[in-house]
């Protein structure tokens, strides 16, 4: 009986402790169990003491809300099916598509829109696509559609780290070697029988390839699909003057590679300016018309400085390069100036000290020799500008959650 | 950083009608609202912070897919994700073996101090491994009732359990920590 009682009294000083009492309070109400129930409580109360990295929240967090945004974008909540006669008004394209395979095939198919390569029902998806392609309507924007939805699902795979085959069309963007660009996407292209040969930037292909644990994408095999005749983009004016290529302030891995076939082209006019021969955003690539910049919530504008790169700045905000460059709609990771403007989770710690001169002129207070690239948060020294909302457990007895 | 969710249930009630409405910023604040003590709750029971992350991920595309089905809830949201992110992670753990094995605890000191000073000198590590030398339910119940700060009845209803089975269970757990701390 009295163990009844403890078990009861107990349970009301978690209550208390949860509606702001403390736990002295809470002892004070059961006099006769005081004894007991203090370290109990205080055991209880080592659950508060598991803090998680504010840095690993905040990247999981936006990453995570990347992988929500895509699933909204692929498939607007089509709610109700019961509002029939509204439906048939409806003019967006997924929602007809989403009523088209519930009708056709069931509610199935509404789960397996939103699956991705590897999902048991991803075949179907795929299907449903192809019954859809068969039937009467606008065919090409259809195929646009659908040619989105593999560039979306790609990015989610890539977002989780997830080994899959894909396969995806579009404009090749840039080759450096083996990384390529195609239709926004990062792409290593190996050395080898991948088709590869021959093809040139402009040409618009069909990739297949498959995804890896570590966020890369690389193709299998490489398929032209039909050749533009346009000039390979996004350059200025190709007056061939012999202006310094260093005009264009971007990562030294890739801008000395930036195609040594349209080497002429790469020469801004206005060689002797500092200001970006680029617009700060880069419009979108040419398959998919215009890119609105549209920053999660919660991201923050960040000007690029002196010695960074995309995919450093990817790396110590937690989020994928290609993430980085989708929501920023860049087509190019060799192609960022200094002072540009970027949306990003958070502002990272400064680049480190350059060796040429640096217009950084956002006061960083420098020094800060870290330059290990991955976010690794176990270490007490990296992450310097992280510690402005949370204690992070250095400090004991300052923090309220101590009771006596 | 222990999240806490105040339950303000009309507002909640509201957040969720515009979502299931397919109002996506109404979905992004849940997401935000909710994302950290999900995570929390799941990044607790999952050392690996990649699965933690996915887990927590797809707690949230699940509530997207339960609005695109119309099977979404219309009240107790948080109840809803708690129970979502509980059975992710059942899922995912049913076809292993979850034991934490006892060396990896690690003392918080070694020589006899008073409980009380152990307690307090404990860090965030040393606590989240004493914790997950629980068992399961074990675990659950202490997460959602001291870390989360749920009420008995919402345990109750995310475990599956009458409230008086949480109750004796709540108080069995925490004797049970007591012991594997006192044990070091």
């Amino acid at each position: 009986m009295a163990q009844r009682d403890l078990i009861n009294a107990f349970d009301d000083c978690i209550d208390r402790l949860n509606n702001g009492d403390t736990l002295d309070g809470c002892l004070r109400a059961y006099p006769q169990f005081a004894d007991q129930l203090r370290p109990m409580l205080m055991t209880g109360q080592v659950v508060q003491r598991v803090r998680i990295d504010p840095m690993e929240m905040r990247a999981a967090q936006a990453r995570g809300r990347e992988r929500v945004r895509l699933a909204l974008q692929q498939n607007p909540p089509a709610p109700a099916l019961n509002r029939i006669v509204p439906l048939f008004r409806l003019a967006g394209l997924a929602a007809s598509l989403v009523l088209l395979l519930s009708v056709l095939l069931g509610g199935a198919a509404l789960a397996a829109e939103t699956s991705l390569p590897g999902d048991p029902l991803y075949g179907y998806k795929r299907v449903t696509e192809q019954v859809r392609l068969s039937l009467p309507g606008d065919q090409a924007a259809l195929q646009e559609f659908f040619g989105q939805r593999r560039l979306n699902e790609i990015r989610q795979l890539l977002a989780i780290d997830r080994a899959e085959s894909v396969d995806f069309s579009g404009e090749v963007q840039a080759i450096n070697g083996e990384a390529w660009q195609v239709a926004g996407l990062d792409l290593t292209v190996p050395a080898g029988p991948t088709g590869s040969s021959g093809i040139l930037i402009g040409d618009y292909v069909a990739v297949e390839a498959h995804t890896t644990a570590d966020s890369r994408l690389i193709a299998n095999q490489i398929n032209l699909i039909e050749r533009t005749d346009e000039p390979p983009l996004p350059t200025p004016s190709p007056t061939p003057t012999n202006a310094p290529t260093r005009t264009v302030t971007a990562t030294p891995t890739v801008m000395p590679t930036l195609t040594p076939t349209v080497a002429p082209t790469l020469t801004p006019t206005a060689s002797s300016t500092p200001p970006s021969p680029q617009p700060t955003s880069l419009p979108a690539n040419g398959a998919s018309g215009g890119c609105v910049v549209t920053p999660p919530e919660g991201w923050v504008s960040y000007q690029i400085r002196s010695g960074d790169t995309l995919s450093r700045l990817a790396g110590q905000t937690g989020i994928t390069l290609d993430m980085l460059m989708a929501v920023n709609c860049l087509t190019d990771a060799g192609l960022i100036v200094v002072g540009q403007q970027l949306y990003l989770p958070f502002s990272p710690a400064p680049p480190p000290a350059q060796a040429g001169p640096s217009n950084d002129n956002s006061g960083s207070g420098g020094s800060g020799g870290d330059d290990d690239d991955d976010n690794g948060n176990g270490n007490s020294n990296s992450n310097r500008n992280d510690d402005d909302d949370d204690d992070n457990g250095s400090s004991g007895s300052g923090s309220g959650d101590d009771d006596d | 950083m222990i999240v806490i969710v105040l339950p303000d249930i009309a507002a909640e009630d509201r957040l969720l009608e515009a979502a299931r409405r397919g109002d996506q910023d109404a979905m992004f604040k849940i997401y935000d609202s909710y994302f950290p003590p999900i995570y929390n709750f799941i990044r607790l029971r999952v050392e690996d912070r990649i699965l933690a992350e996915d887990l927590a991920s797809e707690v949230f595309l699940s509530l997207v897919n339960a609005i695109q089905k119309g099977s979404a809830p219309r009240h107790s949201l948080r109840g809803w994700l708690f129970r979502v992110a509980r059975n992710h992670i059942h899922d995912h753990y049913s076809s292993r073996l979850t034991t934490t094995a006892l060396d990896e605890w690690i003392p918080a000191s070694s020589d006899y101090e008073p409980e009380a000073r152990a307690l307090r000198a404990l860090d965030a590590e040393q606590a989240r491994r004493a914790l997950r030398m629980l068992v399961d339910e074990q675990q659950e119940v202490l997460v959602l009732r001291f870390g989360q700060g749920l009420t008995l009845q919402e345990t109750a209803d995310i475990m599956g359990k009458q409230v008086g089975a949480v109750k004796s269970l709540q108080f069995r757990a925490v004797q049970t920590l007591r012991q594997i701390m006192s044990q070091v």
